[in-house]
């Protein structure tokens, strides 16, 4: 796919924290500077570390690994 | 393509502190076209792949300064350049989805079904076509059960019923064929077809579908299963009969008063226009 920086499981949290974000005790992602704010997808909801599938433009767009998650990127990639 | 992004990684690369001490031979990464970040302590701290046009960095083992700059211009790469970060499993499963539904037969079907049905519907029949050609592909058992848990997930008991209903051909064969069947009337409108599609959908567990490749007594037989059910378990849901053409509707007419006489009780409605018709059979 064009435009995009892939990476590997292993280095999920590396991602995280170039965008100021890290993984609370339960599992989800939460910004490092306010650890009791879980980030959210545009659907709003929470997302694991497990799910965690990349981030896209705008105000930091998590993408989950989910099938639908892939089609609404799939979609904006090709607009 | 926005490469602005690319090309402040190739310019970091030439600078970076890795280069110098671990790539022993000149590279022309000028060609590269992709960026791949691992984090192990197994992969070298950079590779190019020459065929694959591909730089590989390994995060992990990068110098605390060439860790903050490159960190940087990924963060940049998304937030100003519209790159996107994507774990490469998900990178490969959204290229193979993109595949899939570039074949002309399912671009044909989804887009036949995209602005006739709801998003959510559409999104869940889109999965069901992706999961059924993984699954003719040979996929393995535990990506066609995590794909239907996407679905699960995320629509629930509706989701799972689109799915099995177009893992049963409906969609081709029922649902498309009511939609043709209703379009030409001179009062057709798209509520009216959803509210059929609808009930076809919530009632689809004690539904029966008859279709031409079924015989009377395959027919009698599927409608008494359904209403053994519901009278085993006190459902309070009705067993509906749909029909689309001529012949079908006909046969369900005949197959009608054998169910009355073995069960006297038993209530019914029937609603016929435009060549389908929907039975209800209810106690």
């Amino acid at each position: 796919m064009k435009n995009v920086i892939t990476f590997e499981a292993s280095a999920k949290k590396d991602i995280l924290s170039f965008f100021n974000k890290s993984v609370d005790s339960e599992g989800y992602i939460v910004e490092e500077k306010d650890p009791t704010q879980r980030v959210l997808t545009p659907d709003g909801e929470e997302v694991q570390l497990d799910e965690f599938a990349g981030i896209k433009k705008g105000s930091d767009i998590f993408i989950k690994s989910n099938v639908f998650s892939l089609f609404e990127l799939i979609d904006k990639l090709e607009r | 393509m926005n490469t602005v992004w690319l090309e402040k990684i190739k310019e970091w690369i030439k600078g970076a502190s890795f280069i110098k001490v671990v790539v022993n031979k000149p590279i022309n990464i000028e060609y590269a076209e992709n960026i791949h970040i691992n984090s192990n302590n197994n992969s070298p701290v950079f590779e190019y792949n020459e065929d694959r046009k591909l730089i590989s960095i390994n995060y992990k083992k990068l110098e605390p300064q060439d860790k903050e700059n490159f960190a940087n211009i990924a963060k940049e790469a998304v937030r100003r350049d519209d790159a996107v970060t994507l774990e490469k499993k998900s990178e490969e499963r959204a290229e193979d989805i993109r595949s899939k539904e570039g074949a002309s037969d399912v671009q044909a079907f989804l887009d036949y079904f995209k602005d006739k049905i709801s998003p959510d519907d559409f999104a869940v029949l889109r999965a069901a076509v992706y999961i059924r050609k993984r699954f003719e592909a040979g996929a393995d058992s535990s990506v066609i059960y995590e794909l239907k848990g996407d679905i699960i997930r995320k629509y629930g008991t509706r989701g799972l019923t689109i799915n099995n209903l177009y893992s049963s051909k409906y969609f081709e064969n029922v649902i498309k064929l009511l939609y043709e069947g209703m379009k030409d009337s001179p009062d057709f409108s798209k509520e009216e077809f959803l509210e059929q599609y609808n009930a076809m959908i919530s009632e689809a567990s004690f539904a029966v579908f008859v279709s031409e490749r079924k015989n009377a007594g395959e027919i009698r037989g599927a409608i008494e299963g359904k209403i053994i059910k519901i009278l085993n378990y006190g459902i309070k849901k009705p067993v509906s009969i749909h029909g689309i053409g001529k012949s079908n509707i006909e046969m369900i007419k005949r197959i009608i008063p054998d169910i009355e006489d073995k069960y006297p009780h038993i209530k019914k409605s029937i609603q016929e226009r435009a060549g389908i018709i929907l039975v209800k059979f209810w106690f």
